[in-house]
């Protein structure tokens, strides 16, 4: 149940507090969503609140580097063995990959580019949004949360940033992606390794496929819960603000300059 | 009697507000602030992601690093998780220190005073009865007023 009913007939609204998310338009540089999408297709979108875009294009980008072997090829050309590289991938459907890929960066440029204007038409409408939500199985309201908490909750495990931001279902997609990211890539046992001060056996223990899903995925959900954060803080004062623009100052108030007493 | 108190932006502003008028107390005026603008400055970029944020190029260059660092690891000594937060941290640090560095060739002619800690980003201007000062004295305290003073 919102706060909100929509009689005031806007054109745009900038954001919408729901029972399972904050969705919310700001401004964006358009380069750096692009960035996010050469990291990992999918992530651009993600991080424009673009959901099931980005769930689409993220699934496909696993889905097509497990059956052409992207990870271990870029792993091979790093290190200059090229003739590795070129066995390891898999042609029947290496030229799937490149369209999509592509896709997804030009599409994230394009679409942040597109809000940035649809914000600033938003943002000048001023209209009122759903601020407030509650149901059967969630309570939603915006707040102000420390950027570096969140930041700091993401880096122990991907997805309780975005679950402290309430995004429940990036978070729930986070979470999953993660658990399969570290049992896959067998991750925590190399780390285990490492603690004991077995280096050799760290390095044979990791699967080079998998691992290099991990540093832009891990790195992502970590920038996502920060910025998010931060814009999410902003959303509560400017609501803030035009309450108690909207609300506490009436007309005609008269405010008498007396003299300061103790 | 008026009361004037400063105050952050934050759900206990509202709380003050609502338990004033609870207690009667109904003269309230609001005056949201502008915040102080004009320059970048790299410590409140923090709290922007609109691209002119200085953590935008470490995280990107964090993750374009520890790619490669751990595409190397594989062949290199240490292995591949420990040259992946090589990576992780050089591409961080690099990041911010690019933006550190355009921050301050962008800013070097601009020497402004940083404001640090708390801002007042709220006046709120509280008409009452003498009898009631003390009362909505208390509660604007107990709600983290940064700032107060009377006057008659």
């Amino acid at each position: 149940m919102n706060n909100f009913r929509n009689r005031y007939r806007s054109r745009r609204y900038k954001a919408h507090v729901s029972l399972v998310g904050t969705t919310q338009l700001h401004l964006r540089s358009p380069f750096t969503i692009a960035l996010w999408s050469v990291a990992f297709p999918g992530f651009g979108h993600l991080l424009l609140n673009k959901y099931l875009r980005g769930y689409a294009l993220v699934v496909w980008e696993m889905f097509i580097n497990q059956k052409i072997h992207l990870n271990l090829a870029m792993v091979y050309s790093f290190n200059g063995q090229f003739q590795a590289a070129r066995e390891v991938l898999d042609p029947r459907f290496m030229s799937l990959y490149i369209p999509v890929y592509l896709f997804a960066i030009w599409d994230s440029y394009r679409t942040a580019v597109d809000i940035n204007k649809v914000y600033l038409l938003a943002h000048r409408e001023n209209s009122r949004f759903s601020t407030y939500s509650i149901g059967a199985f969630e309570i939603n309201y915006l707040d102000k949360r420390p950027p570096w908490l969140a930041a700091v909750w993401s880096m122990g495990i991907p997805s309780t940033g975005q679950l402290y931001l309430h995004r429940i279902i990036l978070a729930f997609f986070t979470l999953a992606y993660t658990i399969i990211l570290i049992a896959q890539s067998r991750l925590l046992l190399a780390i285990h390794h490492l603690i004991l001060g077995e280096i050799k056996a760290a390095s044979a223990v990791v699967d080079p496929q998998w691992l290099m899903y991990v540093p832009s995925f891990y790195f992502f959900t970590i920038y996502d819960a920060y910025t998010t954060s931060v814009e999410n803080n902003k959303l509560f004062v400017d609501e803030q603000r035009n309450f108690l623009l909207r609300n506490y100052q009436p007309a005609g108030t008269v405010i008498p300059a007396g003299s300061k007493v103790e | 009697m008026q009361i004037f108190a400063t105050f952050e932006h934050s759900t206990f502003l509202e709380m003050a507000i609502s338990e004033l008028e609870s207690k009667g107390i109904r003269g309230i005026y609001a005056l949201p602030l502008d915040s102080r603008q004009g320059q970048a400055r790299l410590i409140d970029s923090l709290h922007r992601a609109d691209g002119t944020s200085f953590v935008d190029k470490g995280f990107i260059l964090a993750f374009m690093f520890s790619t490669i660092g751990a595409s190397k690891g594989f062949v290199w000594a240490w292995g591949p998780v420990i040259w992946g937060l090589i990576g992780a941290g050089t591409g961080f640090l690099l990041g911010v220190l690019i933006n550190a560095a355009a921050f301050y060739l962008k800013n070097r002619k601009l020497k402004r005073r940083k404001i640090k800690g708390l801002k007042s980003e709220v006046i709120l201007i509280v008409t009452c009865e003498e009898g009631q000062s003390v009362l909505a004295e208390d509660i604007l305290w107990d709600h983290f007023a940064l700032g107060m003073a009377k006057t008659k």
